[in-house]
């Protein structure tokens, strides 16, 4: 049935998917590896939030957002975002500051502190606008599209089991396939 | 394009006098512009959002729930909410609707239930609620089945006639199957079967199969929150606003935000000043004026458009208008399984029970509901918002919990009445201000103790249901007093007396003689929760009661043709 749809589409609507395999390649080239520069963010701000984003989603034994490049999904989304939300983020990065000060005098930046203190940083503002800011933004970097610098090589879906396919068909999911089995073999047992 | 052939761009000057101003293009002002058009009327449509197409839709979690593609941008409008009439209101987003020609039907879920006979007579069955003011519909099931089936067969639905014990009766059968189950719908629709209930397939307005000129749904799963790019989700903007088009007599005309009605001397509306995209003001005359804007713009509309000869706001002699607002009642109970669900894939819901759509009165409170299963969150939306109690929100256990719980999470969603209490109401904000100068929706609303109590009754079933199941962990909050409306209904409410309603149930204005009011503010109950399917078939029996009075004379001389 999906099938006959998918057909019925391509002799119908080609510019629609024409527009999806255009972002297909896109996907595929930021996947293969396009560099990513900073546009935005200066070399110093990167560093912070780089650390701060590898300490929200951690690299372990898979990727984390570091691998992502959550911090070139963050610099793009303040390049073209509206003016009024650029100053809120700079008061969020300068609260951070002032408040890693207050916490560890005479520390220069958040990638200077040891891995004990970044944590114990951390933990001290996760109840914060401003943790909640980074949380948003990190979390956007690891699971959002990688046409916009986001989750790079696909790494934060492949982790959660996401399949950006433009269409799936049935069966879905473990249920519905042990439902729809059980039905056949149900019907089978039926017949005379 | 070419199957669905050009669609004309016709476009009438503002001071040219079109036979209908229609305001709003969402799941009725879509409707009415259609069977208008294509009765012979020139039509004009004003719609505050942009006119968007298929390819302009997305497979990008980011852009269209985090930049506000679809729908109104509190930043622009913003909203003030109180509990109640005592309380001084403060800005917060307490409303959500599409901001887009096609309206919320462009990312809704699509869920097509009809009313069932109760919803229109709960009053004559149930007597009187302390609290609220229920009162039958003017109108009854049988008045409008004709249009439920015409819903069904214009736009396209997909369900299983007589597939419900529970199902009020229909004139015909959907017109396409249902859409395939999901682990949801099989996991719930075996749980049911344990409990003795009635699980049946979900009606939903989007098409299992091709469909007059539109293709099948492909299950991408980009669906609830997002607008379809392959046109099989039945919003208005894929079905009856291209047909309104093609007749060339109807203009939408987007990014235009009506800000009054005017009235002449007479007492008759003259047509609707809005602001263009550049917000210059603009002046479009019309022979008779609907509005379709939802249940929370209609009456801002109506408040916005006071005048010497009517001080309390248009069509408002009764002070109704912007009262008895009611949201819908909506609580969940979660649950985590062993094996992946993959609810990201397809459309949301597959299969639903109405065995509680009308409760034992015995049980001492007023309302009903039904039941669904779904998971409706796309990657970063679950990894925010809905991992398992208790879980941490960043570190190595944060991050294997959203690895682990994504493709296996899925909720139990009740939805539920809620009584029409006067004090929940629309108004204008006394000081805040949107983007245009305009006064703000200010909303008032504390849910009735029956509606919690409605909730609560649904959420145990719905825990019982994930008991009969084989669930791993499971989690809910108790039903909790709500701040923020998605189904905005019954605040221009019908009926047949001017001073205890404000349309007749031909949707004319009791005020207003060519004005016309249609959509979720029209109605008179809540219904069960899934409102849309109702208002669309309204809109369609509206335009039938508005044509005649046309051709009867009522608005003046239209351009009809078989009038010319």
């Amino acid at each position: 049935m999906a099938g006959a749809g998918v057909a019925w589409l391509q002799a119908a609507w080609p510019e629609v998917l024409a527009a999806q395999q255009h972002a297909q390649h896109t996907m595929q080239a930021v996947a293969a590896g396009a560099p990513a520069k900073l546009e935005y963010l200066t070399p110093s701000q990167a560093a912070d939030i780089d650390a701060l984003s590898a300490l929200i989603i951690p690299s372990t034994d898979t990727p984390g957002a570091r691998e992502a490049g959550a911090v070139y999904f963050i610099d793009r989304v303040l390049r073209t975002s509206r003016p009024d939300e650029q100053k809120q983020f700079a008061g969020t990065l300068a609260a951070l500051d002032r408040k890693r000060t207050e916490m560890f005098p005479a520390t220069a930046s958040f990638v200077s502190l040891s891995a004990a203190q970044q944590t114990e940083f951390l933990k001290s503002i996760e109840n914060t606008p401003e943790f909640a800011a980074l949380r948003f933004l990190t979390v956007c970097g690891f699971l959002g599209n990688p046409e916009d610098g986001a989750n790079r090589d696909m790494v934060g879906w492949r982790l959660i089991g996401f399949d950006h396919a433009p269409t799936h068909t049935p069966p879905f999911g473990y249920y519905d396939a042990e439902y729809l089995a059980e039905k056949a073999a149900g019907r089978k047992g039926e017949k005379p | 394009m070419t199957a669905r052939g050009p669609q004309v761009a016709r476009k009438f000057s503002p001071g040219e006098e079109v036979d209908f101003a229609i305001v709003g293009s969402g799941a009725a002002g879509g409707v009415l512009a259609r069977e208008l058009s294509v009765a012979g009327f020139r039509v004009v449509v004003l719609e505050q959002g942009p006119h968007l197409h298929e390819q302009d839709f997305q497979h990008n979690e980011y852009r269209t729930l985090f930049r506000g593609a679809l729908t109104n941008d509190w930043t622009l409008q913003p909203t003030t909410f109180r509990a109640s009439e005592q309380d001084k209101a403060t800005a917060k987003p307490a409303l959500l609707y599409g901001r887009v020609v096609g309206g919320g039907t462009v990312h809704f879920t699509a869920n097509y239930w009809r009313f069932h006979e109760i919803d229109f007579i709960e009053r004559s069955k149930r007597g009187a609620v302390a609290g609220a003011d229920l009162v039958d519909w003017p109108i009854t099931y049988a008045d409008l089945e004709p249009y439920y089936t015409k819903v069904e067969w214009e736009i396209g639905v997909s369900g299983q006639a007589g597939a419900s014990p529970f199902d009020p009766p229909r004139s015909k059968p959907y017109p396409l199957p249902p859409l395939p189950i999901k682990s949801t719908g099989a996991i719930f629709e075996k749980a049911a079967l344990k409990l003795g209930w009635h699980p049946f397939p979900a009606p939903i307005a989007i098409l299992s199969r091709n469909y007059r000129d539109r293709a099948g749904c492909v299950h991408c799963g980009y669906c609830e929150f997002f607008g379809c790019e392959m046109g099989a989700k039945s919003s208005t903007l894929a079905t009856v606003i291209p047909e309104a088009m093609r007749t060339g007599r109807c203009e939408i005309r987007s990014e235009s935000y009506v800000n009054e009605i005017r009235t002449n001397a007479a007492g008759r509306a003259t047509g609707v000043a809005y602001f263009d995209k550049q917000k210059r003001e603009n002046f479009q005359k019309a022979k008779a004026v609907i509005v379709c804007a939802n249940g929370a713009e209609t009456p801002r509309l109506l408040l916005l458009s006071k005048s010497a000869q009517f001080p309390d706001g248009l069509a408002n002699s009764s002070g109704l208008v912007g009262r008895h607002l009611m949201f819908n009642g909506g609580a969940s109970a979660f649950a985590t399984f062993e094996h992946p669900l993959n609810e990201y894939k397809s459309q949301v819901v597959t299969r639903v029970v109405h065995d509680f759509y009308e409760l034992d009165p015995k049980l001492g409170f007023c309302g009903g509901g039904g039941l669904d299963m779904r998971f409706d969150q796309m990657p970063i939306l679950f990894a925010l918002n809905s991992l398992p109690p208790g879980a941490p929100e960043w570190g190595a256990e944060f991050k294997n919990q959203v690895a682990q719980n994504f493709t296996r999470t899925a909720y139990v969603f009740c939805h539920s009445t809620s009584m029409p209490v006067p004090a929940n109401s629309i108004s204008l904000d006394p000081d805040v201000k949107d983007a245009w100068g305009l006064p703000g929706a200010r909303v008032t609303y504390k849910d009735h103790p029956d509606d919690l109590k409605t909730s609560q009754y649904l959420l145990d079933r719905a825990k019982e249901l994930l008991d009969a199941s084989p669930a791993i962990r499971k989690w809910s909050e108790p039903p909790r007093e709500q701040q923020f409306g998605i189904h905005l209904l019954g605040t221009c409410r019908m009926g047949n007396e001017p001073n205890t309603s404000v349309i007749n149930s031909d949707h004319r204005a009791h005020d207003v003689p060519n004005l016309f009011l249609c959509d979720g503010s029209s109605f008179v109950t809540s219904g069960r929760g899934q409102p849309t399917m109702t208002i669309q078939a309204l809109a369609f029996r509206a335009a039938d009661r508005i044509t005649r009075l046309a051709k009867r004379g009522e608005l003046g001389s239209m351009a009809l043709p078989s009038r010319s």
